[in-house]
């Protein structure tokens, strides 16, 4: 009895959590989509018709809701690292670098290493988590060291990690087969592979890995000193210090992990999807970026972030689908999008609604 | 009362969807009716459905080529023609998975840029559609891939630069992006046609690194220009602007590639290598409706008038160089009709190593 009662209570905790994260997304995803309308009628088309396609093609249809867990795994895993570090008030921007030196070490890790292939995928994630963290502590000892504003540093880092992993796929490790005018690594051997959870789409593993990055991030935040020590950091610097935590082992940990989190956002994409790196393929399609976008909409609640993250690879996933089959032009389509996620990180509409409460209830960490 | 209203909201955004599925399926068979009303009977392609898919089109002729051919040949056979535009490198895949999960006929990549995505559907899924790669190659034999015989254009450019030049200068440029084998088509057909006129050419070939560098384009085309070229062919992609602001200042003379670059407010951009996207994509379509389509990866050029040059085998709105006299137009004419039927033949050509050792 009592275990059901647990589980149940459990259970409505999770749909809460659920609830209050996607309460505030819906309520702009209407006025999102009225302005949106807007638009469509301007373009001459039928919003009623535009929007259906749109969520059909992103939410509804098994095929398509497989295409946007597939997209939003990165963007999860992104977000995670966002908010590893943000929470402890470093203003990492630099998710991106992380994740492209990651996952060109863990890409060269599996293309090189000889040995067993399952082995050889292992020690490749656990190489590129490794590269991701060292690309993380660089920008935090320049912070420790000389007191760099951290904003700068790994902002400016990724274009050094883009640049450089572009090199690397440039000349060294370019696959030369076919013409050779993309630049891209070889393929990963097949049995490194992640397997795919669907027959039809390329829906895979590196879904569950998402899914479980959230629940170690739950787990930190929560049920760890480290966890309270980082958030505490972030709170009121001056009181942690007071409190006495050693802030510079705080920072680096909390660096690495967010390096290491991000790296695996990239191998993922890698060892799941497309089976080697290409170049552009994390920086391209704005991930990291997208991920920071989550984070800060769900006020860099784990829960929040993962269900957010779906939600904006859903609505990327369903502009593509009205551009293709309705013709409307792929500029048309991103301002829709944009018009919705606009209205999401307006955080200002939910408060507008809602009374003020106590601080500590409403915020899930505070309680651990 | 806050929760009130949100469930509200939400039920008013699932009514319309509702409503929304009712009025699809009312329009969609009025639509289908109209093709088939102007013929009188069916077209080849009724029912059928062919995707393009492509980088964003905006305003890259390139593409907009592509998808024009696409609607008009779409008219013709009655099939039913859609472009899916790629805002980044993930979206070629997701596209075209959607598309083979949509049940098309034909999947046109257009451009290297969708190779990778249709060489993994074309393995992935062998059967569930037929595929073709335009300007490009790649491996999986189900591919139709269809690249171009560029060396037969670059030869025309040759000989349109030698003819500007007249003589004033020896010394003949190009700014190129790579030094690769898809140059050394450009150089060998260039040099062939700047040859073919001026005997005792010598060349100074540079090259950008990159498809979108206009700077570096700019500076290596000065140096070349310093090193007395008169006519200095551009080849570098997106860096091409860099060239053509650089033959402006120092007054030199440059050509384009791809499309129609000529511009009644450059006049010293007296040419533009064609590669013609519109014929490429109607002769593809053509032959797909043909009883001999076949996946045969095929190589086009002049033959097929899908590679040319402005003022010789396309035309243009805007003004010709003075520098180029009717009679040298239909020499370089003339060139263009021995190349397509073949008396001049470039489809082969010496590599490298073999064209500098002999």
């Amino acid at each position: 009895m009592k275990t059901n009662e647990t589980r149940n209570a459990a259970w409505k905790g999770i749909a809460l959590r659920g609830w209050q994260a996607l309460r505030q997304p819906l309520v702009a995803t209407i006025f999102g989509l009225l302005v949106g309308a807007a638009v469509i009628l301007a373009c001459g088309h039928n919003p009623i018709e535009v929007y259906k396609e749109m969520f059909e093609k992103s939410f509804f249809k098994p095929y398509y809701l497989f295409s946007t867990l597939t997209r939003a795994t990165p963007i999860i895993i992104c977000a995670m690292a966002v908010g590893m570090s943000w929470r402890a008030g470093y203003i990492n921007l630099g998710v991106e670098g992380q994740m492209v030196t990651g996952t060109l070490v863990a890409t060269v890790v599996a293309l090189f290493m000889p040995g067993p292939p399952i082995l050889v995928a292992i020690i490749a994630w656990l190489a590129g988590m490794a590269a991701g963290a060292l690309y993380a502590l660089l920008p935090s000892v320049l912070t420790w060291k000389f007191n760099v504003s951290m904003v700068i540093t790994t902002l400016m880092l990724n274009y050094v990690a883009n640049y450089i992993a572009s090199y690397f796929v440039t000349y060294p490790l370019k696959d030369t087969s076919g013409d050779g005018l993309a630049l891209q690594t070889p393929e990963i051997a097949a049995e490194m592979r992640l397997p795919r959870l669907s027959s039809t789409s390329t829906f895979n593993a590196g879904f569950i890995v998402a899914i479980l990055v959230v629940v170690f991030m739950v787990f930190i935040t929560r049920k760890t000193v480290f966890g309270y020590e980082s958030k505490m950091g972030g709170f009121n610097p001056s009181f942690a210090r007071y409190g006495g935590t050693k802030q510079v082992r705080v920072m680096l940990i909390t660096m690495a992990l967010a390096g290491a989190i991000a790296s695996m956002a990239g191998s993922a994409e890698v060892f799941g999807l497309k089976y080697r790196y290409a170049d552009g393929m994390l920086s391209s399609t704005s991930y990291a970026w997208t991920g920071l976008q989550a984070a800060l909409i769900a006020d860099l609640d784990p829960v929040g972030m993962f269900f957010i993250s779906i939600f904006l690879s859903g609505l990327q996933i369903g502009g593509s689908a009205i551009q293709r089959s309705l013709g409307i032009p792929l500029e048309i389509a991103t301002i829709i999008q944009c018009c919705i996620t606009l209205f999401v990180s307006v955080k200002l509409v939910i408060r507008f609604v809602k009374k003020p409460k106590p601080a500590a209830s409403a915020k899930g960490g505070a309680q651990a | 009362m806050k929760k009130a209203f949100a469930l509200f909201l939400a039920l008013v955004l699932s009514m319309s969807l509702m409503t929304a599925c009712g009025s699809k399926k009312e329009e969609t068979p009025a639509a289908a009716p109209e093709g088939g009303e102007t013929s009188g009977e069916a077209l080849p392609g009724e029912g059928m459905k062919i995707a393009l898919v492509c980088d964003k089109v905006g305003t890259q002729v390139f593409l907009t080529q592509m998808v024009d051919a696409l609607n008009e040949a779409a008219e013709k056979y009655g099939f039913e023609p859609t472009v899916a535009e790629c805002a980044d490198s993930a979206a070629f895949e997701d596209n075209m998975r959607a598309l083979v999960a949509e049940d098309y006929d034909l999947i046109i990549g257009g451009g290297w840029q969708a190779g990778d995505a249709i060489n993994k559907l074309a393995n992935e899924y062998p059967d569930a559609a037929d595929y073709a790669l335009i300007d490009s190659e790649v491996e999986a034999e189900n591919v139709k891939c269809i690249s171009y015989r560029e060396q037969e254009g670059a030869y025309l450019i040759g000989m349109l630069a030698a003819l500007t030049t007249d003589g004033e200068s020896h010394m003949y440029g190009a700014v190129h992006v790579n030094e690769g084998p898809g140059s050394w088509k450009w150089r060998y057909g260039y040099m062939e046609g700047v040859k073919s006129i001026d005997p005792d050419a010598q060349f100074v070939f540079n090259y950008t690194a990159s498809y979108s560098d206009p700077a570096k384009a700019k500076e290596l085309a000065i140096q070349q220009y310093e090193q007395g070229c008169v006519f200095i062919n551009s080849a570098a992609a997106g860096g091409d602007s860099g060239t053509f602001e650089a033959a402006k200042e120092k007054g030199f003379y440059t050509s384009g590639q791809d499309v129609d670059l000529t511009d009644p407010n450059n006049p010293y951009i007296v040419t533009s290598q064609i590669k013609d996207t519109y014929q490429t994509v109607w002769n593809l379509i053509d032959e797909y409706f043909s009883d001999n389509y076949s996946v045969e990866n095929s190589v086009w050029g002049v033959t097929e008038g899908t590679i040319g040059a402005v003022y010789v085998t396309h035309e243009t709105e805007n003004p010709r160089s003075e520098r180029l006299t009717d009679d040298e137009i239909a020499q370089v004419k003339d060139a263009a009709a021995k190349i397509a039927s073949g008396e001049l033949n470039l489809a082969d050509y010496p590599s490298e190593e073999e064209y500098f050792a002999g």
